[in-house]
């Protein structure tokens, strides 16, 4: 229902709407507080686009691409927003001078650089310190520190820094970072594991996440960070934390965790044991998903609607995903009697694509493994219940150039993530559920 | 020498300064908040000098001890019935919501005002994260001077085929948007 909504509000501000559609439109809005809560969002973001379409003048393209100037036009906007769009376009120039000034990323290494790229998969943005972006990012290229976004579940980026410290951070994530001398790292958002070696004495690699500060010498450990918490997972070593709210320090040990929130004791405790089962859990909220998540009504189960992203292929696709292993609860594994169950609706028959994000017990990217169900086995606008052996599951045809650096199957790793996607259109896939489960030999 | 208590003009001026202070920190949620509720920004332009005035004319009933919150939620109540009379005034020569929709609609913005902002901070967030050509794709539509077909035209592309790239771009930029606060406040 929020695509129809969306899509109506959008082509009702294109002015592109008959008389009956405005009509289901005003029904909508009528009956629907979340209709007007979709119809606030878009409509925000229409007009601040405008706005900032404004400021930056109104000929900003001849900037782009040189055309006939027409400097002696009066301005076209008000003098409030004519001052403001002077003042964004001395901001470009300053911007634009500030960006040639800088390193930009390259093979070839300068002084700046301070870590190499070893992998990388599906989108991902590198901001430089001169504010340069780049989504051309390859394996081998220097990088002279920066903020990199995973911007899609699928994405996984590993960087090792010049003392051989590796991160890599994985899904939807904003990590920050530079070493001058110290290695000092942002994560804003989402999941990094590190395997670093042992850093110069007084030193210590920082890792700073809205909760709390890691000081790390030299081990291997897992972070999930949100706005709320960070939990920590140490495989090897020590981490020392300290908590942003009250300053308190707890030493994690090898083989145990801590989630570090102002409102939780700052309780150390053993990594738990691996589980084989695992289940969604969308009547509890959206928390750990990727998608437009659904609330359940009195005669539909809540469901995770998809979202379209666009591949670095320029391929979009329509997707979404359930986080799996979270540092907080025993890590998901598979095996050979795995079977994942996905239960859903489309709303036009159109090839599904179920596929999981895996890593090794060390934490390393082993893969993405999918299946692909054809779209003979789906009836428009119908519930759908595939359950999907583990063996079923091959490796993503994206990473086979490369498939000597991943495992060969899909069993005996640990499942990261879930996704479902339909490629090209908008399809109205929908998830209600996902279960990983055992199947009794 | 004693000071004189200030005269009537000396307050007029003093409260059209803070008028003029407030007006000026809730231009752009105002401006906003009436585009939300009419079809171009064009006629949010003409309106945007009414709204300025009744609010000035109005400004004695605002509550002093107000924040600047509670001045652009108090100028978003008087937008609101400038629109109704706006829209009235205007030949129905376009196809718009009812003025029963658009009090419903305006009522929800008023109440989200803070969560407007913040998503207008995100959003500019969002954008810098854009590509170029991508950026300039999706502000093509409301730039003078640019366009989608003009684009079109110098990268070879079809018309219809970037129109449905900009939709995909406002998708994630929503989507984006939609990250940003999930995480809390972003800052730039």
């Amino acid at each position: 229902m929020s695509l129809s909504i969306q899509s109506l509000i959008r082509r009702y501000q294109d002015q592109q709407l008959n008389a009956e559609e405005v009509r289901k439109l005003e029904n909508l809005l009528r009956a629907d507080i979340t209709s007007r809560e979709i119809f606030r969002q878009e409509t925000n973001l229409i007009a601040t686009i405008e706005d900032i379409a404004c400021e930056q003048g109104p000929d900003v393209s001849d900037a782009i691409v040189p055309m006939p100037k027409h400097l002696t036009q009066p301005p076209l906007v008000s003098p409030t927003r004519w001052v403001m769009a002077t003042g964004w376009l001395v901001a470009c120039i300053a911007a634009s001078l500030l960006i040639a000034t800088f390193a930009s990323p390259s093979s070839n290494t300068t002084n700046d650089d301070i870590a190499t790229i070893m992998g990388v998969n599906g989108p991902l943005q590198w901001t430089g310190n001169g504010g340069q972006v780049r989504s051309d990012l390859t394996v081998g290229m220097k990088l002279p520190g920066g903020t990199i976004d995973g911007v899609s579940p699928e994405s996984w980026f590993s960087l090792q820094f010049d003392d051989g410290s590796v991160v890599v951070t994985s899904g939807n994530s904003m990590l920050a970072f530079s070493d001058l001398g110290q290695k000092i790292l942002h994560l804003k958002a989402g999941r990094l594991s590190a395997d670093v070696t042992p850093q110069p004495d007084g030193s210590p690699m920082l890792i700073h996440t809205r909760s709390a500060i890691l000081e790390i010498v030299g081990t291997s450990f897992d972070i999930d960070t949100d706005l709320a918490a960070t939990a920590l997972n140490v495989t090897e070593g020590k981490v020392r934390v300290k908590r942003h709210s009250d300053g308190k320090l707890v030493d994690v040990p090898e083989q145990h965790q801590v989630i570090v929130a102002a409102d939780q004791d700052l309780r150390v405790s053993q990594i738990p044991k691996v589980a084989y089962h695992w289940r969604s859990h969308l009547q509890d909220g959206p928390r750990r998903t990727h998608g437009r998540w659904l609330p359940g009504t009195s005669d539909q189960d809540p469901m995770l609607s998809c979202l379209p992203h666009v591949t670095e292929e320029n391929k979009t696709i329509y997707t979404a995903s359930f986080k799996v292993t979270v540092p907080d609860a025993a890590p998901v594994m598979t095996n050979r009697g795995t079977m994942i169950n996905v239960r859903g609706r489309l709303d036009r028959a159109t090839a599904l694509y179920v596929g999981m994000t895996l890593k090794t017990t060390e934490g390393d990217f082993a893969g993405r493994f999918q299946v692909v169900l054809p779209s003979r086995e789906f009836q428009p606008g119908a519930a759908f219940n595939h359950p999907l052996e583990i063996g079923k599951f091959t490796l993503d045809p994206a990473l086979s150039a490369r498939k000597d650096r991943f495992a060969s199957s899909a069993d005996e790793l640990i499942v990261e993530s879930i996704w479902c996607h339909t490629l090209y259109q908008q399809a109205g896939l929908a998830i209600t559920s996902v279960e990983l489960t055992e199947q009794s030999e | 020498m004693t000071h004189e208590s200030s005269t009537p003009g000396m307050e007029k001026d003093q409260q059209y300064e803070r008028f003029m202070s407030l007006f000026m920190s809730s231009e752009q949620a105002i401006r906003i908040y009436v585009r939300s509720l009419l079809l171009s920004s064009q006629d949010v332009d003409d309106l945007m000098q009414n709204i300025g005035l009744a609010c000035w004319h109005k400004f004695d009933q605002f509550d002093t001890e107000g924040s600047a919150l509670d001045f652009t939620r108090w100028c978003c109540v008087i937008s609101r019935f400038e629109v109704l009379q706006f829209r009235r005034s205007r030949a129905r020569d376009r196809l718009v919501l009812s003025d029963e929709i658009i009090e419903l609609l305006a009522t929800h913005a008023e109440q989200h005002l803070e969560q407007s902002e913040a998503e207008r901070r995100a959003l500019r967030i969002c954008l810098k994260k854009l590509a170029e050509p991508d950026r300039r794709l999706l502000l093509s539509t409301h730039t003078k001077g640019d366009s989608i077909s003009r684009i079109a035209s110098e990268s070879n592309q079809k018309v219809r085929r970037l129109y449905s790239k900009v939709n995909i771009i406002r998708s994630q930029i929503a989507d984006c948007v939609r990250a940003n606060l999930s995480l809390g406040e972003p800052s730039s």
